[in-house]
């Protein structure tokens, strides 16, 4: 523990104290005491985690291993756990300590008076500890701990509101879709066991860069951590669970499902590196993945109407970029990225928890409007966000996305003309983000008021415990892009950086530098086209021309965007109820088809399981036919197959 | 033919005759003394006494030191003595838990005790087993105790259903055994393991149907034991009907026993059969593993998810048994160990939370419990979030070493079966914890507390989660060089 960096290993064990005092002690406390107590462990965390990384600035070697002990030693099972703590962990560190207090300080204000305001906290805390060891671990295993970890405290937050059967619901749902990514993260795990030996992420990396450029191995493992990123991060074709998991309180939204957690299977792309970089197979896939994943969520952002699902809709188009980024090899992009999203998505979340908060929690934009005049802070710092996101130039976002525009534009990664058709993908969802956030902005906070009056009564701007917050995510909201300027033209300070931890071999074509500027001319005419069409549409002419959106091709259209492009009914249609045909199809999903889609799948799987239980009669009789049966079976199939010694 | 001797190395018989004599001695006491708690203490101290025999073998084994008795016929091998190690502890945490259970519901009869560690001396008997007929023996002398036991509330009719059934199906599944082992005999010869290894690679061996014929009546016997599908069913009705301490002893004990007895067999002899013998357990575990975990997703009753649960972990450990070899040896091992302490703490803490005629498992009766018993609903989490393989708790461990033993053996698509079915799994383990700490309560829980079970469950709680942050001790006591087994 001579080293500083060190000390920040306490991070982890710092929240999870938080959580632990919370967890057993908290109903003896008063509000806010638990709140504060989770702040505190949040900040030290973050305090810690800001101290490594100054000290590690000024190093040729930015990257610190610490032991914590060896697990398991024994014969060739030979594991030791252990924190890494480097440039690129370092970043997400700061991150989640960093954004997870200010979310901590908001959410003393908004679940002020809930009477599970200290189990609250406890599993905030916990969550963070978690999402510290994911970023921190130096081993698939640690990773794995962290990985299960936020799993679980997500699906414990979701359902926090348990009365509402709809939580339960989105909880359970979150639950197993993200079980299947797990089950890719650990096939991938004893296939890595298998074929390197070891679980110690840089061993691998390092291994996997003198392994055969594209080996079916390789690309095995590859895909099969794509699937467990697909499971964390929402994205096609298991991105169904993350608009459910709205359910949940808001900051939590804000900090685990946009800021966070949701950014686990970027980074572990980010982190196993070389496996992708050497297997342009899987890259390929990832970044195909990204990018459709990127405009359908963008589609399907155009026509909810709920604040928090445009949001949630749009974190999975945003998870999207970032993939591309991590697919065509830009793993510096990925997260830059994601350093410039968790704080304007987190921003954009915990604006919209001020609106439901304000609003005594009416969700529907159609019965908003106007409330910029009311709440100045929360508007103000919404339309910061929206601009960021849209990727307004100077803001943040901007400079995020350029990069990952540019970067698949250039990259050798993808074969033939691949990465050109991502671009055009994904600048079309640009011209989309800017044309749904503003849709967003406006129907919330700009227009015609269209509030009930009761809640127009109530209506007020948030405690400064909530606005304070927003305050400082707005201003990292626009500053925060200026560390990853474009590489072209301006010192870039966080690519080498970051690239120090990343050892991936992967090609970008030099363009000339009149090319880059016009790729860049590009991005701020999409960003221009989407504002100025929501500016049109939602402004000027008050969603007038919307009207010709409810009938003929263009209803079909709208509805289809509605239905969360027919993925729940999909799934019904095709995993779940394959008999009753495509009579629900992917057009004509409405959305009493996708409720009783979630609940035909708890009920087929609950099916099954009442099926083997029928064979369960209580009959002594039944269970030795049944064991009788068996014995049969196998001594007729002896029979049958005779003996082959 | 003259007259031989049977050699008889007293050492190696040490624990199991303290064992004996214990029971003996506790049962003789309550004739004259009624009170449970000197019995109780004796079966304790008994076990105890036991356990230090049985460290002073394992430390002589580990030295490379090998004791038997009757020509390899009793073994005292490091396998065999891990496993007494785990069925000690089961036993101690099981009477640690009937205690005060017992005094409860008025089932208080000292001759419980005894019963137990008779029980237990079977298992050790199995464990230690290098040869059929001691197999039987040992699996007969555990049997018989475990049906009296799981009827013990007399009264009440689930309670005598369950012995019941136990006992008929039980009885059913050793005609199976009995005939395999008369099967091998017929077709080697021999009833120890070496020389029916021997018996079926000498030179001209014709006999080779029967004894796959056999060897597969042995694995439904055993198979029984351990609750694998379809040999399974008798499962989740008597450890509902039994008395939750007993289930406990059940589960894991029992479930200790036959897996040590089903490695050893599979390792000497299941190689030298036909492929059938080996494909049949695959098949049977896919079944397990499938079944079990799916029908617990839909339980309502713990008590009931626990018992499928309990058919789940059979597919994960027989998983182990396929394995084979010292790898699959260790992973077995080290799993029943993670499983004793989990699944013990579990159904300890269920003592606490039904009436006192064992009604009220179901989940609604979980719903608060984080707010009206805190460390209750704690200790319930550590061991659910492990029995589910949460890392960095001990059923992680154990999942992971089965798994690896497994794909190192090159049964790569049944372990992703057993990855995706303890996938799976997690949600009905899951759904407890959920009621614990984010529903309102429903039901005034009941205040029962039990120095005596708080003190297993304390156990079963730092077991859990020192075996999951530090596996390697554990672990590396289980030999780094020589063979577990003697003799392979």
């Amino acid at each position: 523990m001579n080293d500083i960096v060190t000390w920040a290993a306490l991070a982890p064990v710092l929240a999870l104290l938080g959580s632990l005092i919370n967890g057993l002690f908290g109903r003896r406390l008063k509000e806010p005491l638990p709140g504060i107590i989770g702040s505190v462990a949040v900040g030290a965390g973050f305090v810690l985690s800001f101290i490594a990384f100054i000290a590690l600035l000024g190093r040729t070697e930015p990257s610190v291993s610490l032991v914590l002990w060896p697990y398991l030693n024994a014969g060739s099972f030979s594991l030791e756990l252990g924190f890494v703590i480097d440039s690129l962990s370092v970043i997400m560190m700061m991150i989640v300590t960093g954004v997870g207090l200010l979310i901590h300080i908001y959410s003393i204000g908004y679940m002020h008076g809930d009477s599970g305001f200290s189990r609250y906290f406890a599993g905030l805390n916990l969550f963070i500890a978690a999402m510290l060891i994911l970023v921190m671990a130096d081993s698939f295993l640690l990773m794995f701990v962290g990985w299960e970890g936020v799993g679980v405290v997500s699906y414990l937050l979701i359902g926090f509101w348990y009365r509402e059967r709809l939580n339960a619901d989105a909880a359970r749902k979150a639950f197993i879709v993200n079980r299947i990514g797990d089950v890719g993260f650990l096939l991938a795990m004893f296939l890595i066991f298998k074929t390197f030996g070891t679980l110690n992420i840089a061993e691998v990396n390092e291994a996997a860069l003198s392994l055969v450029f594209g080996s079916a191995a390789l690309s095995l493992i590859a895909l099969l951590l794509l699937l467990a990123a697909t499971g964390k991060s929402a994205q096609l074709p298991l991105q169904v669970w993350l608009p459910d998991a709205m359910a949940g309180p808001t900051p939590v939204s804000a900090l685990i499902h946009a800021a966070t957690m949701v950014t686990a299977g970027v980074y572990l792309i980010a982190r196993a590196a070389p496996l992708f970089a050497q297997s342009p197979a899987a890259a390929a896939t990832v970044a195909w993945v990204g990018a459709l994943t990127a405009i359908i969520a963008a589609f399907v952002a155009l026509s909810q109407k709920d604040i928090k699902k445009i949001l949630a809709y749009s974190t999975i188009s945003q998870l999207g970029y970032m993939f591309v980024a991590v697919g065509v090899g830009a793993y510096w992009v990925g997260i830059f990225h994601f350093f410039t999203n968790a704080f304007f998505k987190a921003l954009l979340f915990l604006t919209a928890g001020s609106v439901i908060h304000a609003l005594g929690g009416e969700q529907n934009i159609d019965k908003m409007g106007g409330l910029g005049k009311s709440m100045k802070i929360t508007g103000g710092t919404a339309l910061i966000a929206a601009l960021a996101i849209s990727g307004a130039p100077f803001l943040s976002g901007f400079f995020s996305k350029d990069a990952i525009l540019s970067a698949s534009f250039n990259s050798e990664l993808i074969a033939g003309y691949g990465n050109y058709v991502i671009y055009a993908i994904l600048l079309l969802t640009a011209v989309m983000t800017a044309f749904y956030m503003f849709r967003w902005y406006y129907r919330v906070f700009a227009g015609s008021e269209r509030l009930d009056k009761e809640t127009k009564v109530r209506l007020h701007e948030s405690p400064s415990i909530m606005t304070v917050p927003l305050l400082i995510l707005a201003f990292f909201s626009v500053v925060a892009g200026y560390i990853g300027l474009p590489e072209f033209a301006f010192p870039n300070w966080l690519a080498p950086w970051l690239e120090q931890s990343i050892e991936a071999p992967v090609n970008f074509v030099h363009r000339a530098v009149l090319t880059e500027w016009l790729l860049i001319g590009l991005s701020v005419l999409a960003v221009a086209v989407g504002l100025g069409l929501a500016y049109w549409v939602y402004h000027l002419k008050n969603a007038a021309p919307l009207a010709r959106f409810n009938q003929g091709f263009l209803g079909a259209l709208n509805r289809f965007s509605q239905s969360g492009a027919g993925f729940d009914g999909l799934y019904r249609n095709v995993f779940i109820n394959p008999g009753e045909g495509t009579a629900g199809g992917l057009a004509a999903v409405d959305k009493e088809v996708i409720d009783r889609g979630i609940r035909a799948g708890f009920v087929s799987v609950g099916l099954l399981g009442r099926l083997l239980g029928l064979w369960q009669s209580g009959y002594v009789r039944i269970y030795a036919l049944a064991m009788l049966a068996g014995i049969a079976i196998l001594v007729i199939l002896l029979a049958v197959t005779g003996v082959m010694a | 033919m003259p007259l031989v001797l049977p050699d008889i190395d007293w050492l190696t018989l040490a624990p199991l005759l303290v064992l004996l004599s214990t029971a003996s001695l506790a049962a003789l006491y309550a004739l004259y003394n009624r009170s449970s708690k000197a019995v109780a203490l004796l079966a304790l101290l008994g076990l105890a006494v036991a356990a230090i025999f049985n460290l002073q073998l394992f430390v002589a084994s580990r030295a490379g030191e090998l004791r038997s008795s009757f020509g390899l016929r009793y073994l005292a091998d490091q396998g065999a003595l891990a496993f007494n190690f785990v069925i000690l502890l089961g036993a101690a945490l099981a009477i640690l838990i009937s205690y005060d259970y017992l005094k409860r519901a008025e089932l208080e009869q000292p001759e419980y005790y005894p019963l137990m560690l008779l029980s237990a001396s079977g298992a050790m008997v199995m464990a230690a087993a290098g040869d059929l007929i001691i197999l039987l023996l040992g699996l007969e002398i555990m049997s018989l105790a475990v049906y009296v036991l799981s009827a013990w509330r007399q009264q009440a009719r689930e309670s005598a259903e369950a012995g019941m059934k136990y006992f008929l199906l039980g009885a059913f599944a050793s005609a199976f055994l009995i005939y395999g082992i008369a099967l091998i005999y017929g077709a080697t010869g021999f009833f120890s393991y070496p020389q029916i290894v021997a018996g079926l690679l000498a030179e001209g061996f014709e006999q080779i149907f029967l004894a796959t014929l056999g060897g597969i009546m042995i694995l439904a016997g055993l198979g029984f034991k351990v609750a694998l599908v379809p040999f399974h069913q008798w499962a989740p009705d008597v450890y509902t009907g039994a008395p939750t301490p007993v289930t406990a002893f059940m589960s894991v004990v029992v479930k200790t026993a036959a897996f040590a007895a089903l490695l050893r067999i599979f390792a000497f002899i299941y190689p030298e059969l036909g492929v059938l013998a080996v494909q049949s357990l695959v098949v049977l575990i896919a079944l397990t593993l499938i079944v079990g975990n799916f029908t617990a997703l839909v339980q309502r009753g713990i008590k009931r998810m626990l018992a499928y649960s309990a058919v789940a972990h059979a597919g994960y450990l027989a998983l182990a048994v396929l394995a084979a070899g010292n790898l699959g040896m260790r992973a077995a091992i080290w799993y029943l160990t993670a499983y004793t302490l989990m699944n013990a703490g579990a159904f300890a803490v269920l003592t606490l939370l039904s009436d006192r005629n064992d009604h009220g498992d179901d989940l609604e009766r979980f719903a608060g419990l984080a707010r009206s018993r805190p460390y209750l609903a704690a200790a319930m989490t550590v061991f659910l979030l492990s029995l589910a393989g949460i890392p960095l708790l001990a059923g992680f461990v154990g999942k992971i070493l089965v798994f690896s033993a497994a794909i190192e053996a090159g049964y790569v698509s049944l372990t992703v079966i057993a990855i995706i079915t303890s996938v799976v799994a997690m949600v009905y383990y899951l759904r407890p914890v959920m009621y614990m700490y984010f529903r309102e309560p429903e039901y005034e829980p009941l205040q029962t507390n039990s120095r005596s079970t708080h003190i297993a469950i304390g156990i079963a709680v730092f077991g859990t989660v020192l075996l999951g942050i530090f596996p390697g001790w554990w672990y590396s006591l289980l030999d780094l060089g020589q063979s577990l087994l003697a003799g392979l």
